[in-house]
């Protein structure tokens, strides 16, 4: 998913705050980065476009709140950078320590255990004769 | 008709792309051979291996361009090699003609997969910076950010400055040791820019065939890794304890991801777990870098590219409009 810049600030600020509507998000912007109370409804709109806020009405306005805890998003961030690791969607700006796309099944896995040990216990013999 | 200096350009940048698409389609048929025989080479041999498959088609472009047209311009060189290899009408471009035609494809083809791979990197920024936004000011731990998630994960991502991560669901579960050792692999990869090296490599790559393209990819990354989990070993000095991290934190990564074990089934000879593994365990890490293979490699695409060249322009002159 890709946040702008506003979107970013505004969607930290509602984790923070909690429930909120556009003045009061407007009034905290206000100070720190200026922008009229259409710019916030707008970028608060687009937010609850793509998912990331819900909302409510009350009287005339819509109160926002996050549709997913700061965790989750990270975690869906992570997800996003690493997912396509070693795929043919290669993400071709990381390196991961493992691989989800080279996965083995569990005998396999024991399998590379069972030779590790029997390295280990090899050099353990060997250092100790 | 295009004539003058613009002729002679154009006709240099139909030599250059004919000359790729030919070395290209040459070094594919021997690329599955060689990626079999990687793994009896050492991590850094693998990796320059590589880099001269992909580089190779454009140098091999600058030789046939210089060989084809330093001869016509300046008539100096041998009468050989002009009777060999030459290229007509160097200062004359016809539009309408299959050398035009030839020329817009590959255009168009070289455009298109330059954008693909400029977006590619665009996006995967984005995604780091906003990352990097809203994990602003978390710890450090042995050099790496700590990510606040139940993720268990470590990577390094970054064009041009590299950094390195690990998220705090990993960090908990492991020992001081194997901290250590993914921090140790981490950071390797951060020294080296393996993240603009993999990309450049993968920019290269993309001129190939795709099951080709995705095959050197792969024997790329492994390599990246081989070499990364080298340098753990010059620190920490024990093979099989970074075995034992690699395997657990594979793992974890299974656990975290709610991904079955048992559903998933791959080659295990071939696995890039299973190979790093047993790189990392035994005791003759594989051959150096063959020099001298490399270069009579080399110099046989070479040959065999700027002879298909002439000859490719010959048969095209035979059916079509020259």
């Amino acid at each position: 998913m890709n946040l702008g810049e506003l979107e970013k600030l505004v969607l930290q600020h509602i984790w923070n705050a909690g429930e909120v509507d556009a003045k009061q998000v407007h009034a905290h912007f206000r100070k720190t980065r200026g922008g009229t109370l259409n710019t916030i409804q707008s970028t608060l709109d687009r937010l609850f476009k793509k998912g990331v806020l819900s909302r409510e009405k009350q009287g005339h306005a819509f109160l926002y709140q996050a549709a997913i805890n700061r965790s989750a998003f990270i975690g869906q961030l992570i997800s996003d950078i690493t997912s396509d690791f070693g795929s043919e969607k290669d993400n071709p700006l990381l390196a991961a320590f493992s691989s989800l796309s080279s996965e083995l099944d569990s005998d396999q896995l024991d399998e590379l255990e069972r030779l590790i040990d029997e390295k280990r216990a090899a050099v353990y013999m060997s250092t100790s004769k | 008709m295009i004539d003058g200096y613009w002729g002679l350009s154009l006709n240099i940048l139909s030599i250059f792309f004919v000359s790729l698409w030919i070395s290209l389609s040459l070094i594919s048929v021997t690329t599955p051979s060689i990626s079999a025989q990687l793994i009896r080479f050492h991590a850094q041999a693998k990796l320059r291996i590589l880099w001269c498959l992909v580089i190779l088609p454009w140098l091999i472009c600058l030789a046939s361009i210089w060989l084809l047209i330093v001869p016509e311009l300046y008539s100096t060189g041998p009468a050989w090699l002009s009777s060999v290899v030459h290229w007509h009408h160097i200062y004359n471009f016809e539009l309408l003609s299959w050398h035009g035609a030839s020329l817009c494809v590959f255009g168009v083809i070289f455009s298109s997969i330059c954008l693909v791979k400029l977006l590619k990197a665009i996006r995967a920024n984005t995604h780091l910076d906003q990352l990097d936004f809203f994990i602003a000011n978390t710890d450090r731990s042995e050099g790496l950010v700590v990510i606040e998630s139940e993720e268990c994960q470590a990577f390094t991502s970054g064009l041009f400055s590299p950094r390195s991560y690990i998220t705090s669901g990993l960090q908990r579960r492991l020992s001081t040791l194997e901290k250590t050792v993914v921090a140790e692999h981490e950071l390797a990869h951060a020294r080296s820019h393996d993240p603009l090296k993999k990309y450049l490599f993968s920019l290269f790559a993309a001129f190939f065939r795709r099951s080709i393209a995705q095959q050197l990819n792969d024997d790329f990354s492994l390599a990246l890794e081989q070499a990364a989990d080298e340098s753990v070993l010059s620190t920490v000095n024990d093979g099989a304890l970074i075995s034992k991290t690699l395997l657990k934190v594979s793992r974890l990564g299974y656990r975290c991801a709610d991904k079955s074990e048992e559903l998933i089934n791959c080659q295990f000879s071939e696995n890039p777990l299973s190979l790093r593994i047993r790189y990392l365990l035994s005791d003759n890490k594989g051959q150096s870098f063959p020099r001298l293979l490399c270069f009579f490699f080399a110099m046989t695409v070479t040959m065999l590219s700027t002879l298909s060249v002439d000859a490719l322009h010959h048969l095209l002159e035979w059916p079509f409009l020259h």
